[in-house]
Formats: C-alpha cells, structure tokens, sequence
C-alpha cells in the first residue's frame, strides 16, 4: 500500500514536471454572485447552449489561447476543430456567438475583473484576488 | 423572377445599411462599450465531383439545373460565404450573409441568405426579424458551411425536397434548463424568395409562398433530441403546368378537372414533420434523422426519408458512413379520358415525375490537416427507383438508376 502511494505521488509528481498535468480551473467575477459552477453550467456556457449564471446574471466565456484544447479536451473531450467546426454551424447559422478570445493569462484575469458576467479558465497557479475559482478539473 | 429577388435584396440590404450605421454610431455615442464589435467571418469549399453515369447529371441540391454526368466537375460543391456580425451590446446584434454557389441562376452571382437584426433580452430569448435561415430540420440553416459538418453535403434525399435557405420573415427562439438539460422551443414564419428546378431547363418560383413552423430541442449531455414541423404554402403555379390545367379543365370529363385540382402547385400545402437524434461524446459522432412529408398535390408525392451517420475520429482523421433513403408514395387519379389522350399521357408523367425515391449509402472521411480548414474525400453510391429521376437531372430514359459519385472537398473557415 505504502509502495502504492510512493508510486502515485511520484507519478504526479512527474507529470506535474512535464507541465502536462497543470491544473486548469474555472473562474469567474468575484461580484457575479456565484460560488461555484458545476461541469453541465460551463458546458452550457462555453457552448452556446445557454448562457446564464445560476445567480441570473448573462453570461459571457472567453477562451485562453494557451489553455484552450487542454480546456476542451477536459469539458467535453473534443479536439479544437471538433470545436470549430461545432461553432461554425452556429455562427454561420447567425444563432451565436463564439467565447471571446484572450491571448493569455493576463488578458482573460483582466476581462473577469472588469465584467460580472465573464467566465474564463486559468492555470490554478495564475490566479490572483481579481477572480474567483468555481470549478477546477479532477486530475 | 430575377429583377423582383433583386430589388428585395437592394432592399434588405440598404435596411441592413441603416442599421449597421446606427448600431455603430449608437455603439461610439455609449462611449464604445466593450461589447460592440464588427465581425467578419468568411466560410467556403473547394470541391469536386465525379458521376461515373454518363446517363444522369448528379446534383447537391433541387436549386441546381445540371451537374457533372460521366465525368468531374466542380460545380455542385463549391461555394463561398461571407457574413458581417455587428454587435452592438449582448441584446442587440445584427448580421448579414452573402453566399456564391451554382444554383438555379445558373451561374455563382451572390445571394443575400442572411439580414436579420437580432434582439436577445436576456439568454432565455431570441427574436429575429429580417432575412433569416430556414430552421425547419436540423442543420439545414447551415448546409451550405461544409465546415460545420463531417460529409461533403447533406444528402438530398433527405434534405433536398424543401431546399429553402432563407425566409424573410422573423423566428422567436425561447430556451431555459429542464432537469439536467437544456431545453429550447423555436418558431418562425415568413415567406420564401427562391427557386427550384425542376428539370427540363424549367423553374419553380417559390417566391411569396407563406411558410411557418416550428422546432423543439433538447440538449443533456451528449445527447441532441429534436422535432420539428413546417408548413409552405405555395403561391404560384409552374408554367409548364398551364396548359395541361386548362387542357383538363377544359375537356368536358369532370374526373380531369378535378385531376387538375389534384395536381395544380398554386395554394398547395407541403407539411413536414421530422424528429433527429444526435449522439455526440468524445470521438464518436452518431446521428439518426427522419422525416414525413405530406402535400395535397400529386404534383408532390407524399414521402417520408431516413438517414443515419457514423464517425469516429482517429487523430486528425474522422472516418464516416451514412446511409440515406427517400422513400415516396405513389399516387395517381383517372382523368376519365381514354389513357392513350394526351391530357392523360401528360397527367400520368407529372405523377410518375412526383415520386422522389433514391437511396445513397456513402462512405467518406474527413482530414483536419489544419486549423479551420479540412479535407474530405467521399465515396457514394446511389440507387433510385429507376422511373425517378427527380433527384438528378437530364436522366436517359435508359437509366438503370445507378450511379457512382466521388467527391473531394477542401473546407475552410477563417
């Protein structure tokens, strides 16, 4: 048992290394009224499905261009063209819009901080008072 | 025909004009607020088609006249879109679409596909009003973005019959969660402003004609239920039809004026009802549609078509296969005329032109070779009642009712 979780710990221990295993996490305003979301509110959310905060507020995602297959691999298990072309059908069908687009950390922190009703997704080590944490991924 | 699409679309977009001017002077007058944005988005594929029949033309859809018949050509698949988003606040957005393909004008000159404003109050609604896509089955209000899609086309014999793209009219869209989903409720009505062929170098105006409908939808998890119903009234008659009507009418047998009751197009109903499943987890696509038909013209054979879709991705590869079938029902009236009379002759040959029966297996696979843009090589092979040929064109009267059809469509994005 003890050799067991020496193994497990090292295992992530290196994964952790590699940076494969960085944590990404939800977070949102802290003023949005919400504490925590659950996987089917940002599935709902990222994909266009329906884009309301449990506290009543409209919400709005934005994608991080670093974290964003990581992202979408852990929401829905899909590849970035698979999410394309998912939007496509829905842009191109005038029904929705796509999550806003933020180049990094820095852009997507700000973006939550400066509107209630923003989602966004960060690397548990990026984030700061400025935003709340509501869901993060199980390893 | 043309002038009067014309002047709707000159229309439509000085209308469309205004209120891009509006929305964005409104939007630097509020200070430019973070939400407004001008969105430009472009959509198109680069396709070819090879038919091995030299005895029938192959078609994507019933807006097109002809297409390749013994040989490639790269008329049925390409297209180019491109569509202007303003967004002036999270309510209020509005978009145009232009779209070049080979259709009924014989030639790729732009269309006007999309105008709408769209006011979205909170994110239970939607209201739109303008030039809007016609939602009646699932995907059709996207079938021209092969991108958004893993065949090389929808296939026509389930969405070929009421290939409309557009409405001019206005649809309201209510959504909200329903246990662990979401569920959505949508209804629209407008009037159509397009044509189809319908063969021998002739077109059908659908212009005016009034349709409505509606559609249910629920998401929960990887799952997509849909159901959907549309009504179109048509509003003119075909010109070929004329003549055989007042021929009809005019015989003296009371069983041919009521055959041209029977068969007249103008102030016809075409109802469709139609019900998909969708399966959509990780890798695996599935999806399972189905849809019935109902007309009150022999002119239009009551039908009802199936098709079913498979794909699993592998990597960047996502291998396919669908089988479609469209299936009609045959029916026919005695003029009351002896059968060799040329008013019966006529009439039989607008019945037999009625049924829409074909069935197409395809196998296909699709190539993800770069962000937003794939490459998609099909293998179809197509079988139809060999007395229809209503999803082809210019068939040989010797056609056994087989064809091979092959297509290789590059997909982009951007």
């Amino acid at each position: 048992m003890r050799y067991l979780l020496i193994i497990l710990l090292l295992s992530t221990s290196m994964v952790n290394a590699s940076g494969v295993g960085a944590e990404l996490v939800v977070i949102v305003n802290p003023e949005s009224g919400v504490e925590q979301l659950d996987r089917t509110d940002v599935i709902n959310i990222y994909m266009g499905r329906f884009q309301k905060l449990p506290s009543g507020i409209s919400a709005f995602p934005v994608d991080v261009a670093g974290d964003k297959s990581v992202f979408y691999q852990q929401l829905v298990k899909k590849t970035l063209p698979e999410i394309q072309s998912y939007w496509a059908r829905l842009i191109f069908s005038g029904r929705a819009s796509p999550p806003r687009q933020a180049q990094d950390s820095e852009e997507v922190l700000d973006i939550i901080s400066n509107n209630k009703g923003a989602v966004g997704y960060l690397d548990r080590s990026l984030v700061d008072e400025r935003v709340r944490v509501v869901l993060s991924f199980p390893q | 025909m043309g002038r009067s699409s014309c002047a709707w679309g000159a229309l439509a977009q000085r209308a469309l004009l205004l209120l891009f001017a509006g929305v964005a002077s409104d939007g630097l007058a509020s200070g430019g607020e973070a939400d407004a944005a001008v969105r430009l988005g472009v959509f198109g594929t680069l396709g070819g088609v090879y038919n091995d029949s030299d005895r029938v033309e192959f078609v994507r859809d019933l807006s097109q006249p002809s297409g390749p018949k013994g040989g490639w050509s790269s008329e049925p698949d390409t297209s180019l879109g491109i569509q202007v988003n303003l967004r002036h606040s999270q309510q209020l957005e509005a978009a145009l679409q232009l779209l070049s393909r080979y259709d009924y004008t014989s030639n790729y000159d732009p269309r006007i596909t999309w105008a709408f404003a769209k006011y979205s109050p909170d994110p239970h609604w939607q209201l739109r009003v303008g030039r809007i896509g016609y939602d009646a089955f699932i995907l059709s209000d996207s079938a021209n973005v092969g991108y958004a899609f893993l065949p090389v086309r929808q296939p026509i014999e389930y969405f070929g019959t009421l290939a409309l793209a557009h409405l001019d009219g206005g649809d309201a869209e209510y959504r909200s969660p329903v246990g662990a989903g979401v569920f959505s409720v949508k209804l629209f009505a407008g009037r159509a402003d397009e044509e189809l062929d319908v063969g021998n170098n002739e077109q059908y105006d659908l212009k005016d004609s009034r349709v409505v409908g509606f559609n249910l939808n629920y998401h929960l998890g990887a799952w997509y239920f849909r159901l959907g119903g549309s009504e179109i009234e048509l509003s003119q008659e075909l010109d070929s039809f004329e003549g055989l009507l007042a021929g009809l009418r005019a015989s003296g047998s009371a069983a041919a004026a009521s055959v041209a009751d029977d068969i007249a197009l103008d102030g016809s109903r075409v109802v469709n009802w139609n019900a998909a499943v969708v399966f959509d987890r990780g890798a695996l696509q599935a999806q399972l549609l189905y849809n019935k038909r109902q007309t009150d013209t022999l002119a239009f054979a009551d039908g009802a078509a199936i098709y079913g879709l498979l794909g699993y991705r592998m990597g960047a590869f996502t291998p396919y296969m669908a089988v479609v079938d469209g299936d009609a029902e045959f029916a026919r009236r005695d003029t009351g005329l002896p059968s060799s009379h040329p008013l019966s002759v006529a009439a039989e040959r607008v019945f037999r032109e009625a049924l829409f029966e074909q069935r197409t297996v395809m196998v296909g696979v699709r190539y993800d070779f770069m962000p937003k843009a794939d490459l998609k090589i099909q293998l179809e092979r197509l079988e139809a009642n060999s007395s229809s040929t209503s999803f082809m064109r210019s068939a040989d009267p010797d056609w056994g009712g087989e064809a091979t059809i092959v297509s290789v469509a590059l997909d982009f994005i951007f």
